[in-house]
């Protein structure tokens, strides 16, 4: 037994006397509580109580129908559940926002591996509530995971994150099915920590209020032998501390230097406000960070730095863009068990030293002057640090405290393409075979912003166009999907722009679009494909080939073009062959469509897409001696690409790579893995669930695919996700695992499982990193 | 201890005792930080219906509110947090280098082996009965079916046990009540 006083019991004791001393005042002030007779206090909470029955007896507004299966060849038979194995574990977890109880279904695969399901009991039955307050069966034959069964540990375990809204709360869901060894489970997160019951089949599951990324869960399984494994999810396990805005906390980190050197930096996690949220016209590419600073291991060391938005200069090793003004000391102690004080601010206040790096940081306003401020160790002054190359640093004046907001009024530049107003017209009309209303093709002339730096050879000025329904009076309209539609403005975003002098010397292509009844749909049914371009005033003539017989296009000013087609042509590779005004015939074709990928049965995998849309799909292909790698959604068995809100889809591989080898793998590095992150980052505000999918699931916006190549050799590879655990056996070498939302922190890690019973790992930060 | 600067003193005082005593009783460093806290958070509600005036008085009170938690938890698997609601306190979050150290003061690792220890000199019978009834929380009836005895007999197999382990562990657990 150690004498040491754990540091953590200075932090509970300092909240506890914090809550004693305010209910001690409360009770002198004599707080209505006190004074209300006990009778009536009795009567309020049978009030209470009752309000909270009648709250859970209104959550759910109605049955829906029941959330359809995955289309069939899209769930590998590791993931596909043996009828007749599935059962509810009874585990009756009640769900914060008053609605049904949650449970895990377990059951067995094809493969012999353990599946999990998890949802919310009605009646016998599991399903989830949606945001639409719907309860809605899930499928029966259907699982979330699977994995092999382990020995001890667990065999799955994962935070699953559902989303809020109306009168439903962000839930993070910790399940999993616990090895026979494991005697008990436990999960810790935002300040509770539940023992959670086993159920029949080993599943166990608890819900937390609040995202992932608030709620850091962690799992802590016990085996009989008084062993345990403990699961981090979105804690990293970094040494923490907080940010005066109290929302995402900062993670101290050692950086390399010299010999004999310590060095100390760190950076602010992401958060909803970590990078600053900014107004259009600026942005804020990353969190903050702050410098190495250096000491000799047997001695303390420290700096106390100013840092205000925008006032880095090249070649600095941190990042501080546009973030909020912060005076931040760190430095480090000699051991962990070091006294470190910050002083100058307030009370003295003893800053935790990381017992790892013995490491220490406390970040202030930036109001507060670095100048001071001191910082002691074991009661003396700490000396001045060095950089990662042991010399001194160079003094800095402190700069003088300011605001995002300041600087973003001096610098944002809110429309970095200025169009010319008197210039917008409307070019090209097409009807619609499809009997829908008439399209329009609109032009206008922009040109860059002199205040944006370099752009290129090809000079400033801009020629635009976008497409949409005719609304009449020169307005257009998108059809979106939902069946909700946006006005088509004349920005950056709206449409497509060229330059005027490179379309003057090269070939420009066309844009085909194919729009669908519903791209949020399992399998989406082409209605119409829309095909434009802007070619120039350097044309002559141009058609389009590939549907049907060579058409004639007609050209508008600057070569603009517009054709609707029906939705018998979609999926063709449409092409436009132009005259030039010299003479000289090119043909373009739309972009992003991968030349020589296409799906191979025995050299793909395809899987569900988790929010109910189109498959996923991963493979290799090969046309003569080019070769593709691919990861993409599949319609109407061609590779498609599905766009956020967009209600129409563009056939082609999403995200390929090509070249003429195969991807490089020896018996040291038997698997390449890739992970593909959605734009919306954790933490981020998450725009509104819109697809009838995602309001019957609450799933969370984009996709997070982790897919890769492994070689002969490769039995199984398992992918320990923040989210679940999962073993994969690739199809021709090749492995896809698909989840909604972004991860939140923590790692991916891969294990590569060989036929000579090696096993390779490799790891992967989970968020952007 | 009338007063939050007479609880603070306390506080100060016996939380690590505190903690230890739970910890060397639950095996979980995070589940005794969490009775620690509902512990001290019951004591100071409930400090106007203590009568005790010595040291001794006091410390003996805050021992059977912790030995009342351990025993709710060890009954129901959960951690109660009636007193912790009721004052608004927040139990911090706890990471891994605190649970090494709760670990490291409680001196779980060595408790932990001596636990596996003396289960391993229990006989078979005993052992298997206490791992069916302790470890896996099995009924009774269950028990008896399972190692095909009566209900009568699986009830003694599991006291004897239990009285067997208890004395085996009791010169090491004794006296770390009260210092």
């Amino acid at each position: 037994m150690s004498t040491q006083r754990p540091r953590i019991l200075d932090e509970l004791g300092a909240e506890l006397v914090r809550a004693a001393r305010e209910a001690e005042v409360a009770q002198r002030r004599g707080g209505a509580a006190a004074r209300v007779p006990r009778a009536v206090i009795v009567g309020v909470a049978i009030l209470l109580l009752l309000a909270a029955v009648a709250a859970a007896a209104t959550l759910i507004i109605g049955r829906g129908d029941p959330i359809p299966p995955a289309p069939a060849g899209s769930v590998p038979p590791e993931l596909q559940p043996v009828a007749g194995t599935a059962r509810l574990n009874g585990l009756d977890v009640p769900d914060p926002d008053g609605g049904p109880a949650w449970d895990v279904r377990t059951s067995r695969s094809r493969t012999g591996a353990i599946c999990t399901t998890i949802g919310q009991v009605l009646d016998g039955e599991l399903g989830l509530v949606g945001l639409d307050r719907r309860f809605r069966a899930l499928p029966a034959g259907a699982a979330d995971t699977c994995s092999t069964p382990q020995r001890s540990g667990a065999t799955l375990a994962g935070a699953r994150a559902f989303r809020g809204g109306g009168r439903l709360t962000d839930l993070t869901v910790v399940n999993g099915v616990a090895a026979p060894s494991v005697r008990r489970v436990v999960a810790t997160g935002a300040g509770r920590t539940v023992t959670m019951r086993v159920g029949p089949g080993r599943a166990f599951l608890a819900v937390f209020q609040g995202t992932p990324e608030q709620v850091r869960p962690r799992l802590k399984l016990t085996e009989a032998d008084g062993g345990s494994t403990t699961l981090h999810f979105a804690d990293t396990g970094e040494f923490l501390a907080p940010d005066p805005s109290a929302d995402a906390p900062w993670a101290l980190q050692t950086r390399k230097g010299a010999a004999a050197l310590r060095c100390i930096a760190a950076h602010r996690e992401e958060g909803p406000d970590s990078p600053q949220p900014l107004p259009p016209g600026a942005s804020n590419p990353a969190t903050a960070s702050i410098p190495p600073r250096c000491g000799r291991s047997d001695e303390g060391f420290a700096d106390v730095r100013r840092f205000v938005p925008r006032n880095q200069r090249i070649g600095q090793a941190f990042w501080w863009g546009l973030n909020p003004a912060r005076t931040v000391a760190w430095g480090a102690a000699p051991d962990a068990h070091a006294t470190v004080v910050l002083r100058g601010n307030g009370a003295p206040r003893r800053l935790a030293v990381d017992p790892r790096s013995h490491g220490f940081l406390a970040v202030l306003d930036g109001r507060v002057d670095p100048r001071a401020l001191s910082v002691t160790v074991d009661g003396r002054p700490v000396t001045q640090p060095v950089g990662t190359n042991g010399q001194r640093l160079a003094p800095e004046r402190v700069p003088a405290w300011r605001s995002v907001d300041s600087v973003v009024k001096r610098v944002a530049i809110p429309e970095p393409f200025v169009t010319r107003r008197d210039s917008v017209a409307i070019r090209r009309h097409a009807d619609d075979p499809s009997g829908g209303p008439a399209w329009a093709l609109r032009t206008w002339s922009a040109h860059i912003d002199s205040r944006v730096g370099a752009v290129g050879t090809f000079g400033r000025d801009l020629a635009c166009f976008a497409i949409g329904i005719d609304a009449g009076g020169g307005r257009l309209t998108e059809p979106l999907a939902g069946g909700r539609t946006r006005v088509v403005g004349t920005g950056e975003q709206d449409g497509y722009c060229n330059s005027p002098k490179w379309l003057a010397t090269h070939a420009g292509g066309p844009i085909v679009r194919t729009y669908v009844d519903d791209v949020t749909a399992t399998e989406p049914h082409p209605q119409r494909v829309v095909v434009a371009g802007l070619l120039g005033d350097r044309v002559r003539s141009a058609q389009l080939l590939g549907a049907g017989a060579p058409r004639p296009l007609d050209l508008g000013a600057l070569g603009t073009f517009l054709v609707v087609l029906g939705p018998d042509q979609a999926g063709r590779d449409l092409k436009v062959r132009q005259t030039r005004a010299d003479g000289s015939v090119r043909e373009t074709k739309a972009d992003g469509v991968g030349g020589g990928c296409a799906v191979r049965p025995a050299q793909s995998i395809r899987i569900a897409d988790p929010a109910g849309g189109a498959p996923w799909v991963a493979g290799v292909s090969r046309v003569g001696r080019r070769s593709c790698r691919f990861v993409s959604r599949v319609i109407g068995g061609r590779l498609a690409s599905v766009f956020g809100e967009a209600a129409w889809i563009a056939y082609g591989a999403g995200n390929f790579s090509t070249g003429t080898g195969a991807p490089f793998l020896s018996p040291r590095h038997p698997m390449l893995v890739d992970v593909q992150r959605p734009d919306i980052a954790p933490g981020r505000p998450m725009p509104q669930a819109t697809s009838a999918p995602a309001i019957a699931r609450r799933t969370l916006p984009g996709h997070t695919t982790i897919s890769g190549y492994a070689s002969a050799d490769v039995t199984s590879i398992t992918l320990r996700t923040p989210r679940d655990v999962r073993t994969l056996r690739p199809v021709g070498g090749v492995f896809l695992a698909v989840y909604d939302g972004a991860f939140y922190g923590g790692s991916i890690v891969a294990t590569a499982h060989l036929r000579d019973g090696r096993n390779v790992t490799e790891r992967i930060p989970a968020s952007r990193g | 201890m009338q007063d939050a600067d007479a609880f603070a003193a306390l506080y100060d005082r016996e939380a690590q005792a505190v903690l230890v005593f739970i910890a060397r009783r639950t095996l979980d460093a995070e589940v005794a930080l969490d009775l620690t806290a509902e512990t001290f958070a019951q004591a100071f509600r409930g400090r106007r219906s203590f009568r005790g005036s010595t040291e001794m008085e006091v410390r003996a009170w805050l021992y059977t509110i912790a030995r009342r938690q351990i025993a709710r938890y060890h009954r129901r698997g959960s951690v109660e947090r009636r007193a912790l609601r009721a004052l608004a306190a927040e139990v911090p979050t706890v990471h891994q280098d605190d649970i090494r150290e709760i670990e490291d003061a409680a001196g779980l690792d060595e408790l932990r082996a001596l636990l596996g220890g003396e289960l391993e000199r229990l006989s078979r019978d005993q052992r298997d009965a206490l791992q069916l009834r302790v470890v896996e929380e099995r009924s009774y009836p269950e028990v008896a079916e399972a190692l095909g005895v009566s209900e009568q007999t699986a009830r003694a197999r599991v006291s004897r046990g239990l009285r067997a382990l208890a004395r085996a562990l009791e010169p090491r657990l004794a006296g770390e009540n009260l210092r």
